[in-house]
């Protein structure tokens, strides 16, 4: 317990924790502007409530779903901008919760972006240092410590987790039958109309079960990246193309879960350090020596 | 200056904790998600239930329910927007999924369950 403490608790540099600020948030904005939910609100007949979407006696109006995207689109962008991060940050997620409830009310609740809400409560729960650098009112100073560690490392653990749990689940109900069984095929065959690729795996059984046997490998040996980190130049990009592929396949868009996977554990200081070597001008070499 | 908060603890213990909980338990409390992604086998046999409702001989709605849904909240809904001369029919649909016609899918066998009226539910024989 005291080692797992230790990783969790571990400095961390204040830029990773901004771009993951940064980078949610662009995300939730970009997913909340995705969806055309007051059309939603006037088409759908049905208000089946899920959990916390009970509070309402109905279907939120269009106008209340038009309201309530504009400010979750303005306070994610808010957000990412470093600005008044106590209120934007949590206007952002809230309305990102009811327009999410709201899909989720509709007989079918959706993963989708599950992870990406998990994420984003944690970088409230960071308070403040959420907002210490890059951000566009505050100075860019550089800033080391624990506080700025562990809500990346929480966020890398959910992540994980719920790769881990989607194979425990698959283990628990289907057992070794999901690979072995032509289960993959039929899901394939189930769509209305699948495409060429999605037919092209059903048709063959082999294939199928090989698809099979690889995501649920993945999904089961995600927790590793937590204390292998050598191990996410190979699982991360592994998971990234698997929701590629189930994308073509099925047209199920996880993006913003793939994103919000590539978001958190991409190092972003080290990406833009890199960056900043690699296009500035090295200085030629009768200049050092002068 | 660089410490943890006081709550940082407490906060990932139980958001982790809820996270494994609701995936073991399993509850669905969204977004803390059970995270149940075609966890169950499928069969080569595809069964739902549809509520489908009728606008002046048009199907204006054709929506998949669970087996269970009460008519009343499904007839209350579609009354509400279509007025209250509106009936809501429950449909038991099967496909087989090799059946199909080229790439698309043949069509399903639909059976009418019951229909949803302001006088009560009229269970089909």
């Amino acid at each position: 317990m005291h080692r797992v403490d230790r990783w969790i608790f571990a400095p961390e540099d204040a830029r990773r924790l901004a771009g993951a600020r940064i980078g949610l948030c662009l995300l939730l904005a970009y997913r909340l502007s995705a969806h055309d939910y007051d059309a939603l609100a006037a088409r759908h007949v049905r208000f089946l409530p899920h959990f916390y979407m009970d509070v309402f006696a109905h279907m939120p109006s269009p106008d209340l779903a038009s309201a309530l995207q504009a400010l979750g689109i303005a306070a994610a962008l808010a957000a990412g901008l470093g600005l008044a991060l106590r209120i934007t940050l949590p206007v952002a997620l809230v309305c990102g919760l009811i327009l999410n409830g709201m899909l989720n009310s509709t007989g079918r609740v959706m993963v989708r972006d599950a992870l990406l809400m998990l994420c984003l409560a944690v970088i409230i729960a960071a308070g403040r240092a959420a907002g210490d650098v890059w951000t566009v009112r505050g100075p860019n100073q550089k800033a080391f410590g624990e506080r700025y560690g562990w809500p990346i490392r929480s966020a890398m653990i959910v992540i994980a987790l719920a790769y881990f749990f989607a194979s425990v689940q698959k283990w628990r109900y289907s057992g070794f039958d999901w690979v072995t069984s032509d289960n993959l095929r039929w899901i394939l065959y189930a769509q209305p109309h699948p495409n060429g690729f999605a037919l092209f795996i059903a048709d063959r059984p082999l294939l199928a079960h090989l698809f099979a046997a690889g995501a649920l490998l993945l999904e089961t040996s995600c927790p590793l990246v937590l204390f292998v980190p050598r191990l996410r130049w190979l699982l991360i990009p592994a998971v990234l193309t698997m929701h590629v592929a189930i994308r073509i396949a099925l047209g199920l868009d996880y993006s913003a879960q793939a994103l919000t996977v590539l978001i958190v554990f991409v190092n972003w200081p080290v990406v833009v350090d890199w960056t900043r070597r690699t296009l500035a001008p090295t200085p030629a070499a009768r200049e050092i020596a002068r | 200056m660089g410490a943890a908060p006081r709550y940082a603890r407490p906060f990932v213990a139980i958001f982790v904790g809820m996270v494994v909980v609701c995936a073991l338990a399993p509850l669905n409390l969204w977004p803390f998600s059970n995270w149940e992604l075609f966890s169950r086998l499928r069969g080569p046999v595809e069964s739902y239930w549809e509520a489908v409702v009728e606008d002046h001989g048009l199907v204006v709605v054709d929506d998949t329910i669970r087996p269970h849904t009460a008519c009343l909240p499904l007839l209350r809904s579609a009354t509400a927007r279509f007025g209250p001369a509106t009936d809501v029919r429950i449909y038991h649909v099967e496909r087989l999924l090799s059946d199909r016609i080229g790439s698309h899918a043949a069509p399903p066998y639909r059976t009418l369950v019951a229909t949803c009226t302001a006088k009560g539910v009229r269970a089909q024989s």
